[in-house]
């Protein structure tokens, strides 16, 4: 036998020699390699090797192919025409692939346009990068109390003088601005802010007619948004509004108005209708002397926004903050109480905050990424099922890729001619994908409840996130890798075992294929169970016992205009009475707070008849004493508020309800110790003459507060609520709305239902349940439509086996199991993948509610059951019909 | 004539391409060189020279028929040209005629 020169080297030469020159070199050094190998093996193979490597020279190598003359455009057209040929032919599995490529990215495309939405808050202002919001911890004796927005007057104006990084400084407060008066309009539910003048420097919202230095200078002087001077004032003209009066019903006082501003597009988390110079909050001149608006340290009730000069680091700027605190605070420090002062940069501060007190609408950050990260895998399950069924449908192709072999197709063309068809059927789904979210805009928009559209995916926030880019990059990934790997199989094939016709069917590829389907139904029932937990979780919290009922429990627009104090007192309860005597009101109360609202905060509580080293902050409410059992509030000890309680003098009132955390944190052993014992609140000593189980003033987010129920009420900024009977209820609200015109005359009647108002605070985990479970949903959708695909090809490659087993006398019902078999396991392994994650990624969920369902196996289980269930009907329409067919019919043609 | 210039080697070779008349491919002028010269000489040594003298004109080629000894490649036979000739009979008149005006002294 002749011996063979070393293959690695002969590859070698072949490669860079010159077509012309091979038959001689190879020749020559193939001759000398042979004669030398009879003396020595050895060294005849290290001679030729050397004899290649001196042929590496460059009058020998190929020419480069730069300028090779190409006619790939006649090629590219038979690829797209047999791409094409073949799509129509296996329409059923064409509409699988591009079905679910569309599905997949049509939800991609309307998740990114959210995504952008949201990561796009705020992101427009020009001097975004040195903006920052101040956020305060307060501490109290060690122990955290307020993680809030909200900070002191002072803060800002301190951290200019002291620290030279901080440019300049804004304070933001919102102010009570019920009803306006314009010449003979009366206008209400205008959202104001008090805001300095560098309000207009720092931030970048437009003016359409004013001057942007001056026009907060003044005290009670006012911007109002274009849309409030239109819609409200009916002006069109911005520049005539310059210099006319508005007059606040509230304290009678006229705002002169020094500018229009242009509205605030949908992207910012702050919203205004009117801007009003913070001057007014505490000048002199301007009536409303609210001194701890200017430089106070005391009162937190302010949101702050500062200024870094260009270049400064924020966390540098942090680490000085010390200093103000024994500069400023040395008096809080001294009773136990220290405030940790943060930046938080503008940029983070709607998707990343975790603040009580907000200024707007928040957002979360991690419901963002989640369904980000979900969208882009329902797209990776639409690839999974293109590589599944290309791959396996690769026998089809197998003669096609032996003659285009035979006729001298190399297998870069090949690979180049499946790529073509993996491009066309993705730009099919692409184009249909667009179609899709054309048509679907207007539902998702509605289920998020955004304006939305796919110009958002080419704005320029959308540039600055990289979201849309990422997304390009990841699907011409995508497209690449799931076209790249079934024509890697498929020009693997060697034309002589193709063509000769007894071409096994490879075992190669089932097991990427296994596991494909395996990792797909992983995924999908990975978010069953996520959509089970979070529907489950939303379910508990609305159906959750609150402590208290709020079903059918009307809330009414707080009479602003009517006078505080004594005669609003007996306004109020001649208002209540007149309420109840109605057919269908079942009862009426009046409190300063209701349900779902933050309460207000007081600091230092204490015990009076023990000494205790407590001092702690509890929230309180001022009600009356109908409010405990309108809302049927359970009373464990003493004794309700009656009227004997209350007093036209604040500081006559003496009295409070707790409730039971509160009784625990002041350590009483049980709700009888506590009652006729005595507090100290508010500077002064108060008796407790009851004690309320613990209720939900917040959602179920939220824990249980310390709470003081006080028989005070706040006059004209009290709420009415009311309670009433479904029945009739245009009559009943006709009536009630009489009484209110004729006790609190001059304000405007208006109501909502407060379970409505209440339940709003999960609008975002609804949203998320929502969009949760309809990805969910589609996950599934593709994962069956690749099922049904593969389990048809499989029926169609076995019918033989089929056949012969029956008339072997195989039942129906065994056949049946033969085919399915396969795919159960695949199920179970998926499912037993799944699980774990599932349970760990919903856990961690879980974490942001206070109260929680707990993950029960069950949930896992019929999850499980489910998707097995699906998997079952997809599967069993054809192994049925397969299982049943006359062995005859498919034995029959040989 | 235009200036022809010839290497050592490639005269060499060249010189080697005409006595092997007809039998000269890449293998047997790298034998006999080796047999007729105390060094080794890599095969692409001569392969090179080939080249240039077909390119200068010295030489011409064409194909032979396949062996089964080569891995069924062809081989490249070389045959001088006339001017290859002139150009060997130039050189070797010219180192003659040098040679003879060597005096005729012993050297010891």
């Amino acid at each position: 036998m002749r011996p063979d020169p070393p293959k690695g080297p002969l590859k070698f030469l072949r490669w860079f020699c010159r077509e012309d020159y091979l038959d001689e070199i190879e020749g020559d050094i193939v001759e000398l390699f042979n004669r030398q190998y009879q003396q020595s093996p050895g060294k005849a193979r290290r001679q030729f090797t050397w004899n290649v490597i001196r042929h590496l020279r460059l009058g020998f190598i190929k020419p480069l192919r730069l300028a090779k003359p190409t006619n790939s455009c006649g090629m590219f057209r038979n690829y797209l025409k047999v791409g094409s040929r073949n799509l129509v032919k296996h329409k059923f599995f064409s509409f699988i692939s591009i079905a679910g490529l569309s599905i997949g990215l049509c939800a991609c495309i309307l998740i990114i346009q959210y995504v952008n939405a949201e990561l796009g808050v705020d992101r427009w202002h020009t001097k975004l990068d040195n903006l920052f919001r101040v956020v305060n911890d307060r501490y109290q004796q060690g122990s955290l109390v307020q993680h809030s927005t909200m900070t002191y007057s002072g803060i800002g104006k301190a951290m200019k003088q002291d620290i030279p990084e901080v440019e300049a400084y804004c304070r933001v407060t919102p102010y009570r601005v019920e009803v306006i008066s314009w010449s003979d309009k009366k206008i209400a539910d205008q959202r104001a802010i008090a805001v300095d003048t560098s309000f207009l420097s720092m931030f970048t919202y437009t003016l359409l007619a004013g001057d942007r230095q001056s026009a907060l200078q003044e005290p009670n002087s006012i911007i109002v948004s274009e849309k409030m001077a239109r819609d409200q004032l009916g002006v069109k003209d911005p520049q005539s509004l310059l210099g006319q009066m508005l007059v606040f019903d509230t304290d009678s006082i006229p705002y002169k108005i020094t500018g229009v501003s242009k509205d605030v597009p949908g992207n910012s988390q702050l919203h205004f209708d009117l801007l009003i110079s913070y001057v007014s909050l505490y000048s002199k001149n301007g009536n409303n002397q609210f001194g701890v608006a200017d430089y106070d340290f005391t009162q937190p009730s302010f949101w702050q926004y500062v200024q870094l000069k260009a270049g400064a680091d924020h966390e540098t700027v942090e680490r000085k903050f010390a200093a103000l605190n024994t500069k400023y605070f040395a008096k809080a420090a001294a009773s136990g109480v220290r405030d940790v002062f943060y930046l938080q940069p503008l940029r983070k501060a709607y998707l990343y905050s975790d603040f009580e007190y907000e200024i707007g609408r928040t957002g979360n950050y991690r419901i963002v990424w989640s369904l980000l990260v979900i969208a882009l895998i329902i797209l990776v399950l639409a690839w999974m099922n293109y590589i599944n069924l290309s791959t396996a449908r690769s026998l089809e192709r197998a003669k096609e890729v032996g003659i285009r072999k035979v006729t001298g197709a190399s297998r870069l063309q090949l690979i180049k001619q499946f790529l073509t068809e993996a491009l066309l059927v993705n730009i099919i789904a692409i184009v249909i994908a667009i179609l899709l979210t054309w048509l679907l805009q207007n539902g998702f928009n509605r289920l998020v409840n955004r304006e939305l559209s796919i110009d958002m995916l080419f704005s320029k926030q959308a540039a600055d996130s990289g979201v849309t880019i990422l997304f390009v990059l990841f699907s011409v990934a995508g497209i690449f890798f799931s076209g790249f790997y079934p024509a890697f199989v498929l020009s693997a094939y060697k034309p002589l075992k193709v063509l000769r016709g007894k071409f096994a069917r490879s075992v190669s590829g089932v097991f990427l294929r296994k596991s494909l389907v395996t990792a797909q139904f992983a995924i999908s029932i990975l978010l069953i169970i996520g959509s089970f937990v979070v529907y489950r979780q939303l379910r508990f919290m609305t159906g959750q016992s609150l402590g208290y009922n709020m079903e059918q429990m009307l809330i009414l627009r707080k009479p602003v205009l009517s006078n505080q104090g004594a005669s609003f007192m007996t306004n109020a309860d001649g208002f209540i009475n007149t309420v109840q005597q109605l057919a269908h009101v079942k009862g009426a109360a009046v409190s300063g707070r209701i349900p779902g609202n933050e309460l207000d905060k007081v600091n230092n509580v204490n015990r009076v008849d023990i000494a205790m080293n407590y001092q702690g902050t509890m929230t309180n409410m001022g009600v009356d004493a109908r409010f405990i059992n309108l809302y049927q509030m359970k009373l464990l000890a003493g004794r309700n508020f009656s009227p004997l309680d209350y007093n036209n003098d604040p500081a006559k009132v003496h009295t409070l309800i707790i409730n039971e955390t509160a009784l625990r944190q002041l350590a009483f052993q049980s709700p009888q110790e506590a009652v006729g014992r005595s507090i100290s609140a508010f500077n002064r000593t108060w008796d407790i003459i009851g004690v309320v189980a613990d209720f939900h003033q917040k959602s179920l987010k939220s824990g249980i507060e310390p709470v003081l129920l006080l028989p005070t009420l706040r006059g004209q900024y009290s709420q009415f609520s009311v309670k009433v009977d479904p029945q009739q209820l245009p009559a009943t609200l006709e009536a009630i709305k009489k009484a209110y015109a004729s006790y609190f005359p001059g304000n405007v009647f208006d109501y909502y239902f407060l379970d409505e108002k209440f339940n709003r605070q999960y609008s975002n985990d609804y949203l998320f349940g929502k969009v949760f479970g309809l990805f969910a949903a589609l996950a599934i959708l593709i994962a069956c439509l690749g099922l049904s695909g593969l389990s048809l090809l499989t029926t169609i490659q076995r019918t033989k086996e089929i056949g012969v087993r029956k008339v072997l006398g195989a039942s129906v019902a065994g056949v049946i199991l033969l085919l399915s078999k396969d795919f159960i396991k695949l199920l179970l392994f998926a499912f037993i993948i799944a699980s774990p994650v599932a349970w760990y990624i919903m856990h961690l969920w879980l974490q942001d509610f206070a109260y929680r369902v707990d993950l029960s196996w069950w949930i896992f289980a019929s999850a499980g059951l489910l998707s097995l269930i699906i998997a079952m009907l997809v599967i069993g329409f054809r192994t049925v019909r397969s299982a049943i067919a006359n062995p005859a019919n498919s034995l029959r043609a040989e | 004539m235009k200036h022809h210039s010839l290497g050592e080697f490639e005269e060499l070779v060249l010189l080697m391409v005409a006595a092997l008349h007809d039998e000269a491919y890449g293998v047997s002028i790298h034998k006999n060189l080796e047999e007729k010269l105390p060094k080794t000489v890599n095969i692409s040594a001569i392969h090179v020279a080939l080249k240039r003298l077909e390119e200068k004109g010295f030489v011409n080629s064409r194909f032979g028929g396949i062996t089964e000894d080569r891995g069924g490649r062809r081989k490249k036979f070389y045959v001088i040209t006339a001017l290859g000739k002139r150009v060997l009979d130039n050189q070797y008149e010219l180192r003659t005629s040098i040679y003879h005006q060597i005096p005729k002294i012993s050297f010891s």
